[in-house]
C-alpha cells in the first residue's frame, strides 16, 4: 500500500519528467534530422556553359579540365573532373548544365597520365561532330603540336579517361599526356604537362543525361572501380540540358 | 519437497546503514554508469580505436592513395562499442567477479526514469528499453523510407532530390536499419518483456546478458547511420560482392553494425531459449505454453543459428577489405558467390525470423478477441517448428538468376514451395479460430486481422516468386520489394502495433486512447495498400530496384506510391501522439485485464510489481480456454506452489508433473542477482 500511495504522490513530477525527456529528445532527434537531410542534398554544383546565341544558331563553350589527384576536399587524392563557370573560375563539379539544340564546344586540359582501358571499344571516338577529337600533344608516342582530329586511339597506351553519355551516344577517349612530371593539385596551371582534347556535339532535346567514364581509373580500389568511379563530382555526373 | 520453502521465501528486509537512513544510499543518477557515461567513453575509445589503426596501418600501400584508412575506421567503431559497453557499466560486474570484489553500485541501482538509460538486469525495463530503441530504429528507417519516395516522385530531368551515390546510401541505411530492426522489433521488446511473465518466470535466464543484447544495438545504430559521413554504402542492405569489396569507407559501418547486430540477436536467442527450456512455472507443460511464447522460442532457434552464418561473412567482408584477404575476390581465388550463399544462408531464416514472431502475436490474440479456444494449438506449434527447420533449405532461391547451377534451380524452387505447407499450417489455424468466432474488434483485434490480409498477399506473391519461370522474369524488380513489404512491414509491422496496443494497458496501468487508435490503424491499413499496391504493379511492368530514376510512363504510380507513403508517416506521427497523449498528458488507468485474456501476464497486478509474482504461480489449465464449460477454472494458482500434500494432489489431478516442480531459479542466481532490479 505504501507503494501505491508513493507512486501517487509522485505521479505529475513524473509525467513532468517524462515529458521533458521526450519533447527534449524530440528537440534534439529532429535538429539531427534537419541538419542530416541538409548533409544528404549536398553534392557538386551545377556549373552552366558559356553560350553565345547569333542568327546562324546557337553555340556554347564548355572548359574542363582533368587531373589525378585533385588536392584538396575531402578526398584529396581522388582523380577528378574540374569546370569552368561563366567567370572563368575552376569549380569542382561534374553536373554541366547546357541549352537543348545546341552545338557544344568541349575542351578538355587533361593533366592525368595515361590508365589502361578494359574494353578497347571505348577507344573509339562516337558521337561527336564528324565522330573526332582533336588532340593537341601526346598520343601515344606520337606527338602533335597543333590540333589534330583523332577517330580511335589505342586503349592501352592514349587514354586517360573517357567522356560517356550513354544516353546521347557520346564516348571520348580523353588522349592524355606521357610526361611523368604531373600535376598533383586543382586547378592546374598550364605550365604543367598536358593534352588539350576538344570535341564538338550537339545537345538534343531537354533532359538529365548521365556520363561516367569508363577507364577503371579509381587507384587502389578493386578493380579500378570503386572510389571516385562511383561518386558524383568525380569520374561521373551528368548534363543538364535545359530548354532553350 | 522442502525447496519451496527455501526458494520463494520473501528475501529478509533490509536495514539501513550504519549511521544514516537507506534513502541516502541511494545514489543520485550521475555517478552510476549511464548512457551519458556511454557516449563519453565511446567518443573516447572511437578517438583511440582510429588512432590505433591509423598507427597499425597508416602507411599501408594499400590505402596509399584512397586517402581512407579501413583498419583505422573498423578499429575505432569496435573500441568505441566496447568504450560504450564499459562506459555504461556493463562489465562492471564480470570485472568485479573475476577479482573476487562485489559488483560497484550493485546496491544503489538507479531507481526511476534514470534506470531506462541505464544498464539494468531488469527485464521490464529491458522491455522498455528495447521498445522505445527499436521504435526509433524503425521511425528512422521510416525517414529513409520517405527520402526514397520524395525522390521518385518525379522520374527524372531536374527533379532529382539526391545524388545517385546518396540514393543509393539511402536504400541501402533503410534496408540495412530495418532489417536490423525487425529482427528484434517482437521477441527484444515483448519477448524480454512478456515471456518470463507469460510462463511464471521472476526474470529471464541470463539477465545481464539480456542487458547486453540490448545495449549493443545503439552503438550498431550510431555506426550504421555514420556511415553517410564517409561516403556511404552502394550495396543495399544484401552487401553483395565484388561491389562490398571496392566500396568507399561506409562499407565498413555497414559491417560492423549489421555484426553488432547479429551478436545481439544470438545473445537474446540463448537467453530466449535458456528462459523458456528452464523457467516455466510448474505446471505451465509445453502443452500449455501460450503461442507467443512458442513463436520466441522458434524464433530464437532461427537466431542463435542463422545470424553466427551473417558474423562470419560480415568478417570475412571486413578481412577483404582491411587485412587484404580475398575471400570474395574471384580474381584471387576466392569467391563472391560465397558472400551470396553465406548472406542468404543466413538471410533466408531470416525472413521466418521476421514471420513467425508475427504470427505468434497473432495466435496468441485471436482466442483473446474471439473468446474461442485456439483452434489446432498443436498443429499450430507444429507448423512454428516446421517452418523453424524448413527455412535452412531455401536460401538459393535468391540466386536463381546468378548463373547458378541450373539444375539446382527445381530442388530450391521445390522446397521454397514445400515450406508454404507449415505456414498454412499456421494460417489455416488462425482462419478456423476467426471462422463462427465472435470477434470483437478492438484496435488490437483490428491490426491482427490487417495482418492476416496482408501476409496473405505477402505469402501468395511469394508463392509466384519461387516459381523459377517467374522469378527470372521480375528479379530485381519492385514486384520483389512490394512482396517482402506485404510480409514484413504488412506482417511483422501490422502485429507489432496489435502488440503495443494490446499490452501497454499491462505494462504501464494506462489506457491507449481508442479514438485515436482507430485512425491510427485505419490510416495506416489504407495508406499501406496505397503504397505497395502500386509497386507490385510497376514491379511486374519491369521497374528495378535500386534505381533514382525510372521511365516516365510509371510516373502516376510511383507518385501514388509516394502519397501513400507519406501517409503511413501521418499515421505514424497520430501513434506517436497517442502515446504521449495516453502516456503523459490522459493517464486514464487502466482497468485489470482489459481484454479480458487468460494469459498468466494478465493475472498478475498492473503494471506488474518488480518480481512479477509475489509467489512462483502453479499453471492450472491451458491458457485459450475461452468458451468451453472448463472456462472457469482459474489458469494459475497466484498463491504460488502450495504445501507438498496439495501440490501432489493437484499435480495427479489437473496440473504438472511433479518433474516441473523443482523448477530452480536458474544458475547464478543469489541475492546480488535482483540488485537493478529493486
Ligand atoms: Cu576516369
Ligand atoms: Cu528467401
Amino acid at each position: 500500500m505504501s507503494e501505491a500511495g508513493e507512486r501517487t504522490a509522485r505521479e505529475m513530477p513524473r509525467a513532468l519528467r517524462m515529458g521533458l525527456v521526450g519533447f527534449s529528445f524530440a528537440a534534439v532527434a529532429s535538429a539531427v534530422g534537419v541538419w542530416g537531410v541538409g548533409f544528404l542534398r549536398t553534392g557538386p554544383p551545377p556549373v552552366a556553359a558559356k553560350v553565345v546565341r547569333t542568327a546562324s544558331g546557337c553555340n556554347a563553350y564548355l572548359t574542363i579540365q582533368t587531373v589525378g589527384s585533385i588536392g584538396y576536399g575531402p578526398r584529396p587524392s581522388w582523380v577528378s573532373y574540374l569546370v569552368q563557370n561563366t567567370k572563368g573560375q575552376w569549380v569542382h563539379s561534374t553536373i554541366f548544365v547546357l541549352p537543348s539544340h545546341c552545338t557544344i564546344h568541349m575542351t578538355n586540359y587533361e593533366y592525368d597520365g595515361v590508365t589502361p582501358l578494359r574494353n578497347n571499344v571505348f577507344g573509339r571516338v562516337t558521337g561527336t561532330v564528324g565522330g573526332k577529337e582533336y588532340v593537341t600533344g601526346d598520343v601515344g608516342s606520337k606527338k602533335y603540336s597543333t590540333s589534330t582530329p583523332v577517330s580511335v586511339v589505342d586503349g592501352a597506351t592514349v587514354p586517360a579517361h573517357t567522356f560517356t553519355v550513354p544516353a546521347l551516344g557520346i564516348n571520348v577517349p580523353w588522349a592524355a599526356t606521357t610526361a611523368s612530371n604531373l600535376c598533383a593539385v586543382a586547378p592546374c596551371s598550364p605550365k604543367s604537362p598536358h593534352d588539350i582534347d576538344k570535341i564538338t556535339f550537339k545537345t538534343g532535346a531537354a533532359g538529365y543525361y548521365r556520363w561516367q567514364c569508363i577507364v577503371p581509373c579509381g587507384l587502389n580500389f578493386l578493380d579500378g572501380n570503386g572510389g571516385p568511379m562511383q561518386t558524383m563530382g568525380y569520374m561521373q555526373g551528368f548534363l543538364a540540358v535545359e530548354q532553350s | 519437497m522442502a525447496i519451496d520453502q527455501e526458494l520463494y521465501r520473501p528475501p529478509p528486509p533490509v536495514t539501513p546503514p550504519e549511521g544514516g537512513s537507506w534513502r541516502q544510499r541511494v545514489i543520485p543518477w550521475w555517478p552510476h554508469p549511464n548512457i551519458l557515461t556511454g557516449i563519453l567513453l565511446g567518443a573516447g575509445g572511437y578517438a583511440l580505436g582510429h588512432f590505433l589503426g591509423n598507427v597499425i596501418a597508416g602507411n599501408w600501400a594499400r590505402f596509399g592513395n584512397t586517402n581512407m584508412n579501413d583498419v583505422a575506421l573498423i578499429i575505432g567503431y569496435l573500441v568505441a562499442t566496447l568504450g560504450f559497453l564499459v562506459g555504461i557499466g556493463a562489465l562492471n560486474y564480470p570485472v568485479a567477479k573475476i577479482f573476487g570484489l562485489d559488483p560497484p553500485l550493485a546496491k544503489a541501482a538507479p531507481r526511476g526514469l534514470s534506470r531506462y538509460f541505464a544498464y539494468t538486469p531488469d527485464h521490464k525495463v529491458v522491455g522498455w528499453q528495447y521498445l522505445i530503441g527499436m521504435l526509433i530504429y524503425f521511425f528512422t528507417g521510416g525517414m529513409f523510407a520517405l527520402a526514397i519516395r520524395t525522390e521518385l516522385l518525379f522520374p527524372r530531368y531536374h527533379s532529382h532530390i539526391f545524388n545517385p551515390e546518396t540514393y543509393l546510401t539511402i536504400v541501402g541505411i533503410h534496408g540495412t536499419m530495418m532489417m536490423m530492426m525487425m529482427t528484434s522489433v517482437i521477441v527484444g521488446p515483448f519477448g524480454n518483456y512478456f515471456v518470463p511473465l507469460m510462463i511464471g518466470a521472476k526474470r529471464m535466464a541470463y539477465p545481464r546478458l539480456e542487458a547486453l543484447s540490448f545495449w549493443l544495438t545503439p552503438p550498431a545504430y550510431i555506426i550504421l547511420l555514420s556511415t553517410m559521413l564517409v561516403g556511404g554504402f552502394p550495396t543495399g542492405w544484401t552487401g553483395y560482392a565484388p561491389l562490398a569489396n571496392e566500396a568507399v569507407q561506409g562499407m565498413d559501418g555497414y559491417e560492423v553494425a549489421f555484426a553488432l547486430m547479429a551478436l545481439s540477436l544470438i545473445i537474446t536467442s540463448v537467453n530466449m531459449i535458456a528462459t523458456i527450456v528452464d523457467f516455466r512455472a510448474p505446471g505451465m507443460r509445453w502443452t500449455r505454453l501460450p503461442m507467443f511464447v512458442w513463436g520466441a522460442l522458434t524464433t530464437s532457434v532461427l537466431t542463435a543459428l542463422a545470424p553466427p552464418v551473417l558474423f562470419a561473412g560480415l568478417y570475412f567482408m571486413g578481412m577483404d577489405r582491411t587485412v587484404g584477404t580475398a575471400l570474395f575476390v574471384d580474381a584471387h581465388g576466392g569467391s563472391s558467390y560465397l558472400w551470396e550463399n553465406v548472406f542468404w544462408f543466413f538471410g533466408h531464416p531470416e525472413v521466418y525470423i521476421l514471420a513467425l514472431p508475427g504470427f505468434a502475436i497473432a495466435a496468441e490474440l485471436l482466442p483473446v478477441f474471439t473468446r474461442r479456444r485456439l483452434f489446432g494449438y498443436n498443429v499450430s506449434a507444429a507448423g512454428m517448428i516446421g517452418v523453424c527447420f524448413m527455412s535452412w533449405f531455401v536460401w538459393q532461391h535468391h540466386l536463381f538468376v546468378s548463373g547458378i547451377n541450373a539444375d539446382m534451380r527445381p530442388l530450391f524452387m521445390l522446397t521454397t514451395e514445400v515450406i508454404s505447407i507449415p505456414t498454412g499450417f499456421i494460417y489455416l489455424v488462425a482462419m478456423a479460430t476467426l471462422w463462427k468466432g465472435k470477434l470483437r474488434f478492438e484496435v488490437p483485434s483490428l491490426f491482427v486481422l490487417a495482418f492476416y490480409l496482408n501476409f496473405l498477399i505477402g505469402g501468395v506473391s511469394g508463392v509466384f516468386l519461387s516459381d523459377v519461370p517467374v522469378d527470372v522474369t521480375v528479379h530485381g524488380s519492385f514486384f520483389v520489394q512490394a512482396h517482402f513489404h506485404y510480409t514484413i512491414m504488412g506482417g511483422l509491422i501490422f502485429a507489432f502495433f496489435g502488440a503495443i496496443y494490446y499490452w501497454i494497458p499491462k505494462m504501464t496501468g494506462y489506457e491507449m486512447n481508442k479514438t485515436l487508435g482507430w485512425i491510427h490503424f485505419w490510416v495506416m491499413f489504407i495508406a499501406f495498400q496505397l503504397t505497395f499496391i502500386p509497386l507490385f504493379i510497376v514491379g511486374e511492368l519491369g521497374m528495378p530496384r535500386r534505381y533514382f530514376e525510372y521511365a516516365p510512363k510509371w510516373a502516376t504510380l510511383n507518385q501514388t506510391a509516394s502519397a501513400g507513403a507519406y501517409a503511413i508517416a501521418i499515421s505514424m506521427i497520430i501513434f506517436v501522439i497517442n502515446l504521449v497523449y495516453s502516456m503523459v498528458w490522459a493517464r486514464k488507468r487502466s482497468v485489470e485485464n482489459p481484454w479480458f485474456s487468460r494469459g498468466l501476464e494478465w493475472q498478475t497486478a498492473t503494471p506488474p510489481p518488480p518480481d512479477n509474482f509475489e509467489r512462483i504461480p502453479l499453471v492450472l489449465s491451458h491458457p485459450y480456454d475461452y468458451g468451453n464449460p472448463i472456462e472457469d477454472i482459474p489458469v494459475a494458482d497466484l498463491r504460488g506452489v502450495p504445501t507438498p500434500a496439495v501440490l501432489a494432489a493437484s499435480a495427479a489431478g489437473v496440473s504438472g508433473g511433479s518433474d516441473e516442480i523443482d523448477d530452480p531459479p536458474g544458475p547464478g542466481a543469489g541475492p546480488g542477482d535482483r540488485g537493478g532490479e529493486q
